[in-house]
């Protein structure tokens, strides 16, 4: 199975933000159009406040820190993947942890959950050698079932985290 | 009504009963130079002055001025020459209004006010846009300089005597008429002693004679009896309330874009930042670097475009006052940020007016459906909630409370931006309940992204309830003690003046 960041795959992790944002975007045009211009000042300029840092920014920053750090391309079959060209057969894998929010691993967003919630989140590969190996949701919003379901014999831990960004790999 | 003065009167300080007794009676009479007597309508205001002659009886004096009761109107007349003058404040009233038409009954003129962000009148110039006379005063008020438009000294406030914050001017006694009380800008005190204590916590307001807690540049006393932070006053904000508070800094800074030098600074320290990282390993810059050209693209242009936009209002008062603006910019050379802040005031209110009679959706109807739609998706998302907590795992349910979370917020934050159109609310009570709804969302969500959805939702309730709560308790407690102290105050003030 290939993988790889394409603008598909991109469009994917983002779709909630742009259907919100096509929401909100389309609201203040008809408050625009409706109300007088001085009340559509205050109703744009406030919510676009609330707009930018409770859906716009978390995502932006999310998705610029995957496109850093993410390999690019990955082809996973049974038990082997092709990461950038190097073989790695699950019998070299120790572990796979996957970050992600609680809302991730429970399978429901609900009430608090923000645009993110859903579908950005990064695995580790841990391999024996010590090495670590990181992929992102940027590859498929579904990598982590991918993952499972070809590498049925490695251990999968789940990490929960809020805010799920690779922390420096430096 | 004629009011006559008591020592009773004096005591339980009337606002504007002892101007006669001051003027006439006392050391400050200044009786040499001129008499001013008032008279008041039924519900206390300044209705007549009579004044222009050092007569007692006041009716013997030359001449007299006539306060309309809503502020927007005022008349002069010289009863020796029959002469008449109709001032009608238009846009606002004598402390707000960027506009006055000046009438002889015969003859008309409209003159424009120019105001500063206290609502100061700095210029007067009329409808060809000739300046017919500028002003300077202190930060108390004082007089500094009076010119007509060649720049030429006059004797003093000549066109209009309403200058310092608005308030009209009694030169000839040297004082300023705050309705509520006399001011003297040399004494930089009141005449009469304050019956208020706006806020206990600043031992300024004990002082009881001193004037906006002696912090002119940022208050103004436009009722003589309390004072207003400059965030409320002037030019600023009076008939578009957008501009208090936590949107107006939004709107003076898209506004003030370029006059304010942000575009200037912020294009040196993104040059500044960009270099520093281009030359430097840490790990924001590595971060910032991979997204440098998306946002040094997208980020600028959403500036300009956001300029462009609000740059570009239809109503034509605002184009005009623009232009009437920069003409006056140019061709007098002033600079004056406070002059600047005061037109667009000006033109805000301008635009008011016009807007006034555009079919538009209506307010009330507005905000009666942002409250049917807050109530239908607080219950999208209690019910999703309860079912998450009771186990469930219905789906449509997560999906329906997501978007009951976000509506909910978004139209909380509508709603008092309504209020805030309509001046129920303040400025600061609209920024407070903004960041507490902003709040509620955000520790909601981290909290239900660490431990779970229904915990989010309880986490997300507590933060938006005590914003809540703390707003009544400010509302109800500190008004209550206020009151309290103000009563315990006078009566102390009382007991003493009885005890000498």
């Amino acid at each position: 199975m290939d993988l790889k960041v394409s603008s598909k795959s991109q469009f994917r992790v983002l779709r909630e933000l742009i259907l919100i944002s096509t929401f909100y975007f389309c609201g203040m045009i008809f408050f625009y159009l409706k109300v007088e211009f001085g009340l559509f000042k205050i109703l744009f300029l406030s919510t676009f406040v609330f707009y930018l840092i409770g859906f716009f920014l978390p995502v932006y920053i999310l998705h610029a820190n995957y496109l850093k750090n993410s390999h690019n391309i990955l082809k996973v079959e049974e038990n082997w993947a092709d990461i950038n060209g190097s073989i790695t057969p699950g019998n070299d894998i120790e572990k796979v942890k996957i970050f992600a929010t609680y809302q991730h691993f429970d399978g429901l967003v609900g009430v608090t959950a923000l645009p993110y919630n859903d579908y950005y989140y990064y695995v580790e590969l841990h391999l024996k050698e010590g090495k670590i190996i990181r992929m992102t949701s940027l590859l498929d919003y579904k990598l982590d079932k991918i993952l499972q379901k070809h590498f049925k014999d490695v251990v999968f831990i789940e990490v929960v985290t809020p805010f799920p960004m690779i922390p420096n790999s430096k | 009504m004629t009011r006559s003065l008591s020592a009773h009167d004096i005591d339980m300080n009337p606002p504007d009963k002892l101007i006669t007794q001051i003027l006439e009676n006392t050391p400050l009479s200044a009786s040499d130079v001129e008499k001013i007597s008032y008279i008041y309508n039924s519900a206390n205001q300044r209705s007549s002055m009579f004044y222009g002659g050092l007569q007692d009886d006041k009716m013997q004096r030359a001449a007299r001025r006539h306060y309309s009761i809503d502020g927007s109107m005022e008349i002069n007349h010289n009863v020796l020459t029959g002469a008449v003058e109709f001032l009608t404040y238009i846009g606002g009233d004598a402390y707000t209004a960027p506009l006055v038409l000046k009438s002889n009954g015969t003859s008309q003129e409209y003159l424009r006010l120019f105001r500063d962000y206290q609502g100061t009148i700095l210029g007067i110039a009329n409808s060809s846009d000739v300046l017919l006379e500028k002003r300077l005063f202190d930060a108390w008020g004082n007089i500094i300089s009076v010119t007509d438009g060649q720049g030429n000294k006059m004797a003093g406030l000549t066109v209009l005597d309403r200058g310092y914050t608005g308030h009209e001017h009694l030169e000839s006694v040297g004082l300023i008429h705050m309705n509520g009380r006399l001011y003297d800008s040399r004494l930089h005190r009141f005449l009469q002693p304050d019956n208020n204590i706006q806020n206990i916590n600043d031992t300024q307001n004990f002082n009881r004679y001193s004037y906006v807690l002696n912090n002119p540049l940022r208050y103004v006393d436009p009722s003589g009896e309390t004072s207003q932070d400059c965030l409320e006053c002037g030019g600023q904000s009076h008939g578009n309330d957008f501009q208090i508070g936590f949107g107006g800094s939004i709107h003076s800074l898209i506004m003030n874009w370029d006059e304010m030098g942000v575009k200037d600074w912020s294009n040196q320290n993104w040059d500044s930042f960009k270099k520093d990282w281009k030359s430097g390993t840490g790990y924001m810059s590595d971060q910032l670097k991979s997204a440098n050209g998306w946002i040094d693209k997208n980020l600028r242009s959403l500036g300009k475009d956001l300029k462009k936009f609000f740059g570009k209002s239809d109503p034509e008062t605002r184009k005009l006052s623009l232009r009437q603006f920069s003409d006056f910019q140019a061709t007098n050379g002033w600079q004056n940020q406070g002059f600047q802040s005061g037109c667009l005031g000006v033109e805000s209110n301008g635009q008011q007016e016009l807007n006034i009679g555009y079919k538009k959706l209506n307010l009330d109807d507005l905000k009666g459906n942002f409250k049917v739609g807050i109530n239908l998706s607080k219950s999208l998302e209690f019910i999703q909630a309860m079912d998450q907590v009771s186990g469930g795992k219905n789906k449509f349910l997560g999906k329906f409370g997501k978007f009951g979370g976000y509506l909910t917020s978004g139209l909380e934050i509508t709603y008092n931006g309504v209020e805030l159109y309509q001046g129920e609310i303040s400025g600061y009570r609209f920024g407070y309940r903004t960041g507490g709804v902003i709040a509620s969302f955000v520790v909601g969500a981290e909290v239900g992204g660490t431990f779970g959805g229904p915990y989010g939702f309880v986490a997300g309730a507590i933060v938006g309830g005590g914003f809540a709560v703390t707003e009544s308790a400010f509302d109800i407690w500190l008004e209550q003690f206020t009151h309290s102290m103000n009563h315990f105050y006078n009566n102390m003030n009382l007991s003493i003046s009885i005890y000498h």
